[in-house]
């Protein structure tokens, strides 16, 4: 595993992320100090999560538009349930529920009718935030305050967001590199066919990654809504974007079979980090932007030229 | 092609149900004033929906759309407002689509990136600059003359609905009668054999993202002067519209696949179900989920139609 991750563009990343913390405690005095880090860390959890959810769709060689939506469709769930007096241990689970059966529900519909990920999910993006729309009568909705800990608490003295997110990018690479799951991914992104024919349970891994995408994004949606402590259907607005943008600066390739579960992390971190930066150092929100693109096209640009250079060595 | 025919009579059956639900249910709809106002809606979706059908024939995608709009808007607005005439306002706009497009399609194939990763960054860098270049200010106060081209209408018909069947009229040939259109689909559905049959794959998909560009500005004109003024975050989200529009016509993503009629079609039909709903009596709320299901349904009736008659075919035996 750490073999697999020194040979990708690690380094490259590791190496961007420390131009950028010098760049940033250059430009404001407070970026390098605790309290600051720390506080970032909350912003930081909630982009990383939903890239992890895109970079293992994106390792089967699919897309999912629909994050940013059905982080909107959770977090209104979560508020109703709340609202209707369902405790709110069982309001959590409902609203992961719900992000679970619409992940679910993308990935069958990749798989059985053979549509493009990119139109299936492009449908249910519309599809889940005009649902959360519809539900939520497009007004906010506040949250009891005993779900506030999932949002604002602590666990020791990192928030709860950092631990619960970076256990998951664990867990996630635990799974992928070193169990089936991940070879069986990994075997469809590169070539669907052969996997079929090598006897991988093509649908069932598929809709399984979808629908750990649609989970994640319940679980931004969870910890949104408990941080601002109330649930709204505009939350999440192009956060697959922002997701999509983490998972290919940080190693997966669109065309599947390829994704660096601990370079989307780096990658969500450099994005984070520009963005409270540069809005800390009072510049202009939108040379972020400009930036953030840059970057992005450098980065998939310069994997792009390593990898053919690759090819002609073999 | 055979797989499009699918689509437009999907379509067509989509219509023929809406249209008997309005004369059972809201015989008000059918009015002439309402035909007019839907079509002038679908005018600028129709034209840029032109544009990404070319993009999306060559198997790539332009998700900055959005961001080209509100540029072409911008140029729009400040060429009218220095009181410059009006050809030199349109051609200044065109002018803007067709420089983004030529980058878009520059970055895509000199870089190799896959487009969907380089129209997203260069959406976020054209957004950032744009604002940057006009401070986020608004531009309205435009010209009377100008705003005619929106606001317009010649025997009871908005000016952009003639201009949008014009355009639609140039790309039908222009894909079906010309070397460009052919290519297109050439490349889409096969860039290697495409490329030894001696097609230039590079410059035909820049031309596609130019074209895309061009019809963007022409839109940008029809939007501009249609609302007599704009906003910085103009066309936030237009790209979804664009992408489903060519998509419930028909058009496939991977390439090769789609055309002029359907891409209309499509169109129309995202861009009127805002009004037919309010027709409906469904609450506006809802207005969002509807038209995700509708996308949802066309699309998997596309492909669910496809595979029975292909597992008709199988079970009857190839024919040779």
């Amino acid at each position: 595993m750490i073999k697999k991750i020194l040979k990708s563009n690690f380094l490259i990343l590791l190496i961007v992320l420390i131009v950028v913390m010098g760049v940033m405690s250059s430009l404001s005095e407070y970026f390098l100090t605790a309290d600051y880090l720390l506080n970032a860390t909350r912003f930081i959890s909630e982009t990383s999560i939903i890239g992890l959810g895109m970079t293992l769709v994106i390792l089967t060689g699919g897309i999912d538009l629909s994050v940013g939506s059905m982080m909107a469709l959770s977090s209104v769930c979560l508020g109703l349930a709340c609202q209707a007096g369902i405790p709110a241990a069982a309001a959590v689970m409902l609203s992961l529920l719900v992000g679970v059966l619409g992940g679910g529900l993308n990935g069958y519909v990749v798989c059985k009718l053979k549509i493009p990920a990119l139109i299936v999910t492009l449908a249910t993006m519309g599809l889940f935030r005009g649902i959360a729309l519809g539900i939520s009568k497009g007004s906010a909705i506040p949250v009891p305050e005993s779900v506030y800990y999932l949002g604002q608490g602590n666990i020791g003295p990192l928030p709860v967001q950092l631990v619960v997110t970076t256990l998951a990018y664990i867990l996630v690479a635990v799974f992928i590199y070193k169990s089936n799951f991940g070879t069986y991914l990994k075997g469809i992104g590169y070539n669907e066919e052969v996997a079929v024919f090598s006897g991988i349970k093509v649908t069932w891994n598929k809709v399984k990654a979808y629908m750990l995408s649609g989970f994640f994004a319940a679980l931004l949606g969870v910890m949104f809504t408990c941080r601002v402590s109330s649930a709204k259907a505009d939350y999440g607005n192009n956060y697959e974007m922002d997701a999509i943008t983490i998972a290919v600066f940080g190693g997966a390739s669109l065309a599947g079979g390829k994704a660096n579960f601990a370079g989307s992390y780096i990658a969500a971190v450099i994005i984070v980090f520009i963005r409270l930066g540069l809005t800390t150092a009072a510049i202009q929100t939108e040379i972020q932007s400009v930036i953030i693109g840059l970057i992005l096209i450098l980065a998939v640009a310069f994997n792009n030229f390593v990898a053919s250079k690759k090819q002609v060595e073999l | 092609m055979y797989k499009n025919r699918k689509a437009i009579k999907a379509l067509l059956a989509f219509y023929a149900i809406i249209l008997i639900v309005m004369i059972c249910r809201a015989p008000s709809f059918f009015t002439f004033e309402n035909a007019t106002d839907i079509l002038l809606n679908t005018s600028t979706t129709a034209i840029a929906a032109m544009g990404m059908l070319c993009v999306l024939l060559v198997g790539d995608i332009d998700v900055s759309v959005g961001a080209v709009l509100a540029a072409c808007c911008t140029t729009t607005g400040i060429l009218a407002k220095a009181g410059l005439p009006m050809i030199v306002v349109i051609l200044g706009s065109l002018a803007v689509g067709l420089l983004l497009g030529v980058v878009n399609g520059l970055v895509v194939t000199m870089l190799k990136l896959d487009a969907i990763v380089a129209t997203l960054g260069l959406l976020s860098i054209y957004r950032g600059l744009l604002i940057i270049i006009t401070k986020g200010s608004w531009i309205n106060g435009l010209p009377a003359g100008i705003l005619k081209i929106g606001q317009g209408k010649w025997f009871g018909i908005p000016i952009p609905v003639y201009i949008s069947i014009v355009i639609v009229a140039l790309m039908w040939f222009i894909l079906n009668r010309t070397e460009w259109g052919r290519n297109f689909y050439a490349v889409g559905s096969n860039k290697d054999s495409a490329r030894l049959s001696g097609i230039n794959v590079k410059l035909t998909r820049i031309i596609a993202f130019a074209v895309c560009g061009i019809m963007v500005g022409l839109a940008a004109v029809i939007y501009t002067t249609r609302f007599g003024g704009i906003q910085s975050n103009t066309g936030k989200g237009w790209e979804m519209t664009l992408i489903s529009s060519a998509v419930v016509g028909g058009a496939s993503t991977v390439g090769g696949e789609g055309d002029v009629a359907g891409v209309f079609l499509g169109a129309l039909l995202v861009s009127a179900l805002g009004t037919v709903l309010v027709f409906f009596g469904i609450d506006a709320l809802w207005e969002q989920a509807v038209q995700g299901l509708i996308i949802f349904i066309s699309v998997a009736s596309y492909a669910i139609d496809f595979k029975k008659v292909k597992a008709k075919l199988t079970k009857g035996g190839r024919k040779a």
